[in-house]
Parts: C-alpha cells; structure tokens; sequence
C-alpha cells in the first residue's frame, strides 16, 4: 500500500513538473524588470480597446541604464508622454541589463524566443545583427530627427551603413575629475598640457596623496583613458575608417603611429597607481575619489547623477579638466552619443513607440535631462544641473570636439572586447612592476585581432 | 556460455520490474527536468555546430561539415581558455577536497560544539556562487590587501586562476565536508577497534581503513567537482570578466554565442567542451570505482 502511495506520489510530480514547464513557457519574464503602469488600471494584454475609448498598450524597452538616476530620468520621461497621450493607457515594462555583461545576450535570447520588445537601447552601429535582422526601423526619412538639424556625429552615432536606425538622446564625453580642494591646498591649476599633468601628480604624490582613482575592474576604464589620444589623433589624421580598416585587416595597428605613441603616453601617466587599482569598479573607485584618498578620476559624464548623489550634503567640491595628450594643445573634448534607442517594426505598439521616441527628442528632452541630469545633443541642458554638466554641453555646442559618429564604423562587439582586455592588460603590467612595451601590447592586441579575421 | 553473459541473459521477472520500474519512476521527475532544460536543448544544438551560423536572432544557416571544429581546434585562445579551465578545477578539486576530508575527520563524531561547526561550515554553500564571488573580491581588496600590503589577486594574471579557486573552495568544501562525514559514519567501529588490538597506530588505520573504505564517498565528490569545475562560469564573470587570464572556456563559449555572434563555432566549442567533460568524468568515476572496497 505504501508503494503504491509513494508511486502516485511521483506520478503526480512528474505531471506537476510538465504542467509547470508549459506555465513557464507562456508566461516567461525577464529577469530584471521595473514595470510601471501610468494613469488608470491596466491589463497586461497588447493594445486592446476599452469601453471608453481608451487604448490598453503595453510598451516593452529594453536598456541598459543601470544608474537609479537614468532610470529615474526614463519613468519622468514615459509619465510626461503618457500625460500628454489621454488616448492610451500604458503600460511600460522597462527591462534592463548590465551593458558589460549580458544587455545584447539577453535582448538576443528575448529576440529569438519571439518576444518583440517596442524599444531597444543601443547604438545601431554596435548591433549590426539587430539592423540586418530587420528589428530596427529605417528612421532615414524621419522628419522630427531631421528637424533637429544634428551634426553629422550625432548622426553617425544613430546609424548604421549609412542609414539612420537610432534616436540620440544626450551625450557622454570623460575627462579628469579632480578634487578642488586637494588642487587648492596644493596649489595646483587645471593641467594644460601633459607636463603639467604629470607634474601634477608628482606634486601630489610627494604630498602623500594618490594622484589617481582607477577602475581598472571595469573593462571599459581602460578603454577611456586611451580614447581622449586616439580618437583625437585619428580624426586629426583624417582617418575615419580606422576602425573600419582594423576589423576588416586591411590596416595593422602599428600602420597607426598613434596606438603606440598613446600607449606611451598612457605608461607614463600609469607610473601612480594604487593597489585597489586593477580591481575597482566604477563605484569602488568613486567612493575613493570622494573619499579624498585620491585627489583625480579620470571618469565619464554618465556617472555625474549617481557621484552628485554620492557626495550630497558633503562639502565635496569636484572640478573637471579634458586630459591634455600633449605639450601642444591637440586635446579635444571627446563625445559619444550616450543614450540612443532603436524602435522594432515588428513589434505590436510600433506606431506608439516611435511617437514616445519622437516626443522623447523634442518635448520630452526637458524632463529627461532634468532628473538624469544628463546634457541634451543640441547643447540645451536643465537648470538643475551641475555647472559641469552646463560646461560640457556648451563646449559640445562650439563643435570643438573629436566625435565617435565622425568615423564610418565602431568597433564590433569582439573587438571592443578585445581592445579592452589587452588595454586591461597594459595597465596591469604597470600596477604589478612588469611594464609591458607599447609594441608588446600592440602585437598581442593585433594578434587576436588577425584571429578574430581569420574567423569571419 | 559463461556465467556474465548468462547474467545478462537472465529472465527479467515481474518482481524485478516492479521493483525497477519503481525506482525509475521516482528518477523521472528529475530526469524530466534534466532533459528538459539540459539534455534536449544541448542535443538540439549539436547540428548547429555544423553551420556557418552566426546571429542566434536568424540568418543564414549553411552546412560547413568539421570547419568549425578546425577552427576551435587551432584556436590558441580556445586553448588558453580551456587551461585556465584545467588549472581552476585542479586547484579547486584539491583544495575543496582536501579541506572537506580534514573537516570532516575533525567534525565527524555528533556533539554539539561538531553540529555548530559543521553547520558554519556548509553555509557558504547555499550562498549564490556571483554573490560569493563578489563578497570575496571586496575582502580580497580591503582585507587581504591591507594585512599582506599586497595587491588583491583578482587583479593579476598570474594570481587570479587561484583566487577565483580560493572563493570556490570557501564555498564548496562545507558540502564535500558532509559527504565525507557520511562515508565516514558508515565505516564500522570494529575495524578501528580491531586494528586498535592489532597494534596499528592512528596514521595506519587512517591509511588502511579510513581511506579505502571512504573511496564511494571521493568518487561522488570528485567526479561532481570535476563537472562543476570544467563548466566554471559565474566566478570568473562575476570579478574577472576583463581579464584575458580568467576567461574559461564556458566564458569563451558564451561569447562567441551571445556575444560576438559566431554561434556556429561557439557552439561547436561546446560540443568539444562536453565530449572532454563526459570523457574526463568517466575516466575518473573510473579510476576510483577500482579503488572503492565494501565494508
């Protein structure tokens, strides 16, 4: 009797594991989302009629906006349109990914299990697979876009091959952070050429103070300290298609003169590191920086939101100088168009989507920069924003700046990666006293590169 | 016809149909669930491993026959991926292994003061392995940094394979600990007491009783270290994912899938990775089942 007992019993779990299994599949969520619902009760079901006229919509966006203020800034800008659109009421299921980690993976797998996302963060020219697929809309003959009357790096930031697939939002640039104070008791100016920078750090050095706050634990910091030399010099050169030629194997870097002489200029600035050097992150290095145990950061303007609420109500003071490359005055503020959103044609709210979007670049530009305090494209910038943020955008505004949009192709996915790895791996050679040569650096990073060709 | 294959040839009864039909019964809920998140979708993906296929989100899929494994095969970062691979399980298997047992003899015998201990012990295991991960590399870099004035070995090459080891170690030894504990609670007081008569000093008995007659429980704990180690993941991810000397060839087949979008040799990466891992398994399960005696 037991046995028989004990066997319905595994009958019964083996139809409960099925059953679940078929659940899970209808009703699979990602793992990460922040569901907002705007104005009245809502279904989850897609665009359906009420009795009132009113629209049910539900509007997927995938992003990569892991800072609470960008994410703060996204639900303003989704609340102002949904004010705005009484015809619908709307659901927003923002779904977000570590950028670094799993953001293209994870839309990839959402993607090729059916799911069709209204909105998809991203730079065209990064996710070829996504325009090729046909998961983003050609936005070329977009008449709200063109009314901005964007520079052509803007634009080239937002597309792809040639065709606009993207609506830039702001933009990012980096530099040095520096903390005023310890600048100040030192009596230290912002650096104007790279002399002065690294007298500088002598001079805090010798005051017992780390010059630097590194987060080298974060792939891309690596990536940053090179782009104010190369992308400058590049540009200077007139080599657009850097990039497009390195991926392709018609150039090596070493055709560059520019990678080496960077790498050299990057070794000496490396001369201070801490210990915490290779294994900070983004906000391990922060709280060092704020911390006054370093007195500079070479950091990105997507932070300012999340180091402004870090230092609130402190008496941190922090200024911001572009990284001079050289003794002649060749430094120019380097600028990325930051957020940039891709809409899906083959998605059930389309037509809704783009309208959130085109309201996003017009009307809805003023809520967006006001919460994530993030500078506008065309320079505009909200009131509350830190005066950093008011300076940056004015000098994107002269158009005195080295644009990423200005070259005909990013690098792809794998070569990011890889550029970034062998960068990580310079940088550590000079915490851990082994010094790689720029040279050695160069044949490694080429190598891979050449097998990453070989491939296809 | 001698007598094995006579065995093999026995009548199956109804009793022994019973009794097995019984215990695969109880097996099929969970073996439902293996082949369903893992056997189907790893069978399904072997053909793909033949194909030019690059985006998981669609495009072309040609039949290229064995150039993806060529490929791989003579891919030295592949290569260098899976040594670090190699080289974490190694550490990993004797560190986790070695620490267990000497918990284990430490702990085996009930008291309370064992019960605390042992509990203390498992813990960290029901911690998730990225969390583990990411606690540790914050006392990698605030406490082992600053007592040994060193820096933390997530961020150098040639240190980070035995730091990540160290952190899954941690976590894992408490759960070989309770293996071993089994094996040692079902070895009979007897034959110490018997060997106590004999003569035979501690370190024998240890060596002559303990150890052969614990040889079911080594198996079960090397052979699921083995596969937990050679499809290392979440450690290296989660603190060393920008570090060309961490990258593990689980992470290597990740980002040719997902990543880089050159799903046909990811994927035939991951056909290479499984064949090494039932082979190795094998061999070892092998090895010490020869080594197991009965008590």
């Amino acid at each position: 009797m037991k046995k028989l007992i004990a066997l319905l019993l595994a009958l019964v779990m083996v139809f409960a594991l099925v059953a679940c299994a078929k659940t899970a599949d209808e009703t699979a969520e990602p793992a990460e989302t922040e569901q907002t619902t705007i104005k009245n009760e809502t279904t989850d079901t897609a665009a359906e009629e009420t009795s009132e006229g009113v629209k049910d919509v539900t509007i997927t966006v995938f992003h990569y906006m892991t800072q609470t203020t960008k994410q703060a800034g996204l639900d303003a800008v989704e609340a102002a349109f949904a004010a705005e659109h009484p015809e619908y009421n709307i659901t927003w299921d923002n779904v977000f990914y570590n950028q670094g980690t799993d953001y293209f993976p994870q839309l990839q797998t959402a993607l090729a299990s059916g799911d069709q996302p209204e909105i998809m963060m991203g730079n065209p020219g990064l996710y070829p697979d996504l325009v090729e697929q046909g998961f983003v809309a050609d936005l070329s003959d977009n008449e709200v876009i063109k009314s901005l009357n964007l520079p052509s790096g803007d634009l080239g930031d937002a597309s792809a091959d040639g065709k606009l697939y993207g609506f830039p939002i702001d933009f990012k640039t980096w530099g040095v952070f520096y903390n005023k104070a310890i600048f100040e008791q030192l009596g230290i100016s912002e650096p104007t050429t790279y002399s002065d920078l690294l007298a500088a750090c002598q001079k805090i050095s010798d005051a017992g103070i780390d010059p630097w706050a590194h987060a080298f634990g974060d792939a891309v910091f690596g990536d940053i300290e090179m782009r104010n030399y190369i992308w400058t010099k590049a540009l200077e050169a007139g080599d657009n298609d850097v990039f497009e030629c390195l991926m392709n194997g018609s150039k090596k870097l070493t055709d560059y003169p520019y990678f080496t002489d960077g790498l050299s200029t990057w070794a000496e600035r490396l001369a201070w590191m801490r210990d915490d050097a290779m294994t900070n992150d983004q906000n391990a290095a922060l709280e060092v920086f704020t911390s006054g145990q370093a007195a500079m950061m070479y950091f990105g303007s997507w932070g300012i939101g999340d180091l402004e609420a870090m230092i609130e109500g402190s008496d941190f003071e922090y200024g911001f100088f572009v990284e001079p490359i050289d003794d002649d005055g060749s430094a120019k503020l380097n600028v990325q168009v930051d957020q940039c959103f891709m809409v899906n044609p083959n998605a059930e709210n389309y037509e809704i989507a783009l309208k959130f979007m085109e309201y996003w670049v017009v009307e809805g530009g003023a809520s967006w920069s006001a919460v994530s305090l993030m500078p506008l494209l065309n320079g505009s910038v909200a009131d509350n924003a830190p005066e950093i943020v008011k300076t940056l955008a004015s000098i994107k505004a002269s158009g005195n700046i080295a644009h990423y949009g200005d070259f005909t192709k990013p690098f792809n996915s794998q070569f990011t990666t890889d550029w970034r790895t062998y960068l990580t791996a310079f940088a550590e050679s000079y915490a851990n006293g082994s010094k790689q040569t720029p040279e050695q650096c160069l044949t490694d990073m080429q190598a891979k590169f050449d097998q990453n060709i070989a491939e296809g | 016809m001698n007598s094995k294959s006579s065995r093999m040839h026995k009548r199956i009864s109804a009793r022994d149909v019973r009794i097995h039909g019984g215990n695969m019964l109880f097996l099929l809920p969970a073996f439902l669930l293996f082949a369903y998140v893992v056997l189907i979708p790893f069978l399904q993906g072997i053909p793909y491993s033949f194909t030019n296929w690059k985006s998981i989100i669609g495009g072309v899929r040609e039949f290229n026959g064995l150039k993806n494994y060529a490929i791989m095969l003579k891919n030295t970062y592949f290569q260098e991926a899976f040594g670090h691979t190699l080289l974490f399980t190694l550490i990993y298997e004797l560190g986790a292994n070695l620490l267990g047992l000497f918990f284990a003899l430490l702990l085996f015998r009930s008291s309370k003061f064992a019960n605390i201990c042992r509990t203390m012990m498992f813990l960290p295991f029901t911690t998730a392995l990225t969390s583990a991960a990411i606690v540790w590399s914050y006392v990698y870099t605030d406490v082992y940094s600053v007592i040994f004035s060193a820096m933390s070995p997530l961020g150098q090459s040639d240190q980070v394979v035995a730091g990540i080891a160290a952190i899954a170690i941690w976590r894992d030894m408490g759960y070989c600990m309770l293996i071993y504990i089994a094996g040692l609670k079902a070895i009979p007081d007897d034959y110490y007491e018997a060997a106590t008569i004999d003569g035979a000093s501690v370190v024998q008995q240890f060596f002559h009783i303990t150890l052969p007659l614990l040889m079911p429980a080594f198996t079960a704990n090397v052979t699921l270290l083995l596969a937990w180690g050679l499809r290392c993941f979440d450690y290296p991810m989660a603190v060393a994912r920008n570090m060309q000397a961490a990258q593990t060839s689980a992470m290597f087949i990740y980002d040719y899938i997902f990543g880089y979008s050159k799903a046909g040799l990811g994927q035939a990466a991951a056909v290479m990775l499984t064949i090494v891992l039932i082979l190795m398994t094998r061999v070892t399960t092998h090895f010490f089942r020869k080594a197991e005696v009965e008590a």
